[in-house]
């Protein structure tokens, strides 16, 4: 593993990411099952104008999904990072631990229950995502920081929300526009004003996560030393789960429960950025957005003109990769390496 | 100096230590010996504020559970017995001995990472500094540790055992290691259950048995008290020859 170690080589790499990240939006920009092929992209760029149509597809349907696909991969990667650091389990995302599930049976419960409220659904997404995260936490401390219990535990809770989800839709079929995106996760009804409405609770995740950083880097020398070089443990690691819950919640609330990216972003970027909370947290989430931009891009033109849920595409993607995780890595490694 | 008055500790229903009062002197070297399960190593987390506890620990004069972590951690570095190998270059586990010194951004400032590095030479790592912790030997590991403590450059250390898992060469290199920072004037309190090794390096042994303080005082006080025995089956007996790699022998 190739750790780049210069602070000026990273800074590079995230110009890099950033330039990569702009050329992907403007790829799934002329991506698409209808009209705008490239063809049609080089016509207007040699002074052709856009139709009516095309405007509408371009600023409706596409820049929407890309700024979503952008905004919930970096808040899920930023949020799984956090997990992991906050539990000591390289293992952790929203995803694995039911943290999505509980945010998602929160957001079905308010879409049913208080259909019109003002102010969205992330509030409520992020009360269900904190009350699972909180509650895995515990059972994290109940079984000494086990890795295997702690994603036992997040299947067990995660099959639960995803019941009671489930129950709800079938007794309140307007809860959600579509039923199986939601369950998967996908972009198929974003719009821009939904877009809106979670950038905040996304910025205020990151720019808390960066804050957090330096405390991040303590816990992963243990609590003991972490304590003993002056910071309070438990406050550190409660912080982080209540932004992690808050990412993940804004993420749910637009885009369903959406998989392992949380998983696959932050461990995919360490090779780049190592093990500094304060490089990880930008390259994961400059990682985590091209990679469901890219994910998302594929869904949607794969097998045009009909559209797979993003969703599928990262379980492709995920589960392998879990389960190597899981059983190819070294004892200790991953609880160590976070 | 940590002083110590009426303190008690207990793991459940278990009383460890039960009212003590003694004290850790300023400028020191402490030996803390006891049997397994004593409470040696549960007196040091004490004091570090790891486990609660009845009774008072006054750091400098002032209870411990008033001073604020980051406040006790300029004041004290602590190294546990065990800890985790997380995957992060030498150079960079040092710096967070700075840790407690920096300001609201917790970037390392030029003085900071002279210290690092002043660390580094102190402990014999400067030539690891770029490598990865689980790519290093058990002592080299220790060492870097030993550089990370000795980077928070706190008036006093506290260490649970530091010698214990080392090969016979690393040991004498960490117990030299901190006799030279003793000399500085460094508080040193360590927890240690190899009776010659203590008595040879510390200037001042605690020895804790059935939950009380059985003995204390300087090695040449101490080294025939009968609390030795019955704590440990045996018994020390000052060398003789000036070769011997220990300023006392272990007897039956």
């Amino acid at each position: 593993m190739y750790i780049l170690k210069r602070n000026k080589s990273k800074s590079i790499c995230l110009v890099l990411g950033l330039t990569v990240l702009v050329l992907c939006a403007c790829f799934s920009m002329c991506m698409g099952a209808s009209g705008l092929s490239f063809v049609r992209i080089n016509q207007v760029l040699h002074g052709e104008p856009l139709t009516a149509v095309e405007i509408s597809i371009l600023l409706h349907i596409r820049l929407p999904r890309i700024l979503a696909a952008c905004l919930c991969g970096a808040a899920l990667a930023v949020s799984g990072l956090l997990l992991q650091s906050a539990l000591g389990n390289a293992l952790a995302s929203p995803g694995t631990i039911g943290v999505n599930s509980g945010a998602g049976f929160a957001v079905v419960c308010s879409a049913a229950l208080l259909p019109a409220l003002p102010f969205g659904k992330v509030p409520f997404a992020f009360v269900g995502a904190l009350v699972t995260a909180l509650t895995i936490y515990a059972i994290a401390g109940k079984t000494g920081g086990s890795r295997i219990a702690i994603v036992l535990a997040g299947v067990a809770v995660s099959s639960l929300f995803s019941a009671g989800s489930d129950a709800i839709i079938t007794l309140f079929p307007d809860s959600v526009a579509d039923r199986t995106a939601f369950s998967i996760g996908g972009f198929g009804n974003i719009t821009l004003s939904s877009v809106k409405m979670i950038v905040p609770f996304v910025a205020v995740g990151i720019i808390g996560s960066f804050l957090l950083a330096p405390y991040m880097n303590l816990l992963s020398l243990g609590d003991e030393i972490a304590s003993s070089l002056g910071i309070n443990v438990k406050a550190c690691r409660f912080i982080a789960i209540v932004l992690a819950s808050l990412l993940a919640a804004s993420a749910v609330s637009i885009a369903g429960l959406l998989g392992f990216i949380g998983l696959l972003a932050p461990h995919m970027v360490r090779m780049l950025s190592g093990h500094d909370a304060r490089w990880q947290i930008p390259f994961s989430a400059l990682g985590g957005a091209i990679l469901l931009l890219l994910c998302d891009t594929i869904a949607r033109t794969a097998f045009a003109p009909y559209e797979l849920p993003v969703g599928i595409v990262l379980s492709f993607l995920g589960a392998p990769f879990f389960l190597y995780l899981l059983f190819n890595r070294k004892k200790g490694d991953l609880h160590d390496s976070v | 100096m940590i002083r110590f008055k009426n303190l008690s500790l207990s793991y459940g229903k278990n009383t460890i230590l039960k009212e003590i009062s003694s004290h850790i002197p300023k400028g020191e070297f402490t030996c803390i010996l006891g049997r397994n399960g004593s409470g040696k190593s549960s007196l040091l987390r004490a004091v570090m504020g790891l486990i609660p506890y009845t009774g008072e620990i006054l750091l400098g004069g002032v209870p411990a559970n008033q001073l604020s972590a980051r406040v006790r951690a300029q004041q004290i570095a602590y190294l546990p017995q065990s800890y985790p190998v997380p995957n992060i270059d030498v150079h960079s586990l040092i710096a967070h001995g700075r840790f407690p010194h920096t300001g609201i951004s917790h970037r390392l400032s030029a003085s900071d990472e002279k210290l690092v590095l002043e660390a580094a030479q102190e402990t014999g790592v400067t030539h690891l500094l770029e490598r990865m912790l689980p790519s290093l030997s058990g002592g080299e590991r220790q060492r870097a540790y030993l550089a990370m403590i000795t980077a928070q450059n706190a008036d006093t250390i506290l260490l649970d055992e530091p010698a214990s898992s080392l090969d016979i060469s690393y040991q004498a290199e960490t117990l030299l290691l901190l006799s030279r920072l003793h000399k500085r004037g460094k508080t040193v309190a360590m927890v240690a259950h190899d009776l010659p090794q203590a008595f040879t390096y510390a200037t001042h042994i605690i020895l804790i048995d059935g939950g009380t303080i059985r003995s204390e005082g300087s090695p040449s006080e101490i080294w025939n008290h009968p609390a030795i025995r019955e704590a440990f089956g045996a018994g020390l007996l000052p060398a003789q020859s000036s070769d011997s790699f220990y300023k006392y022998h272990l007897i039956r």
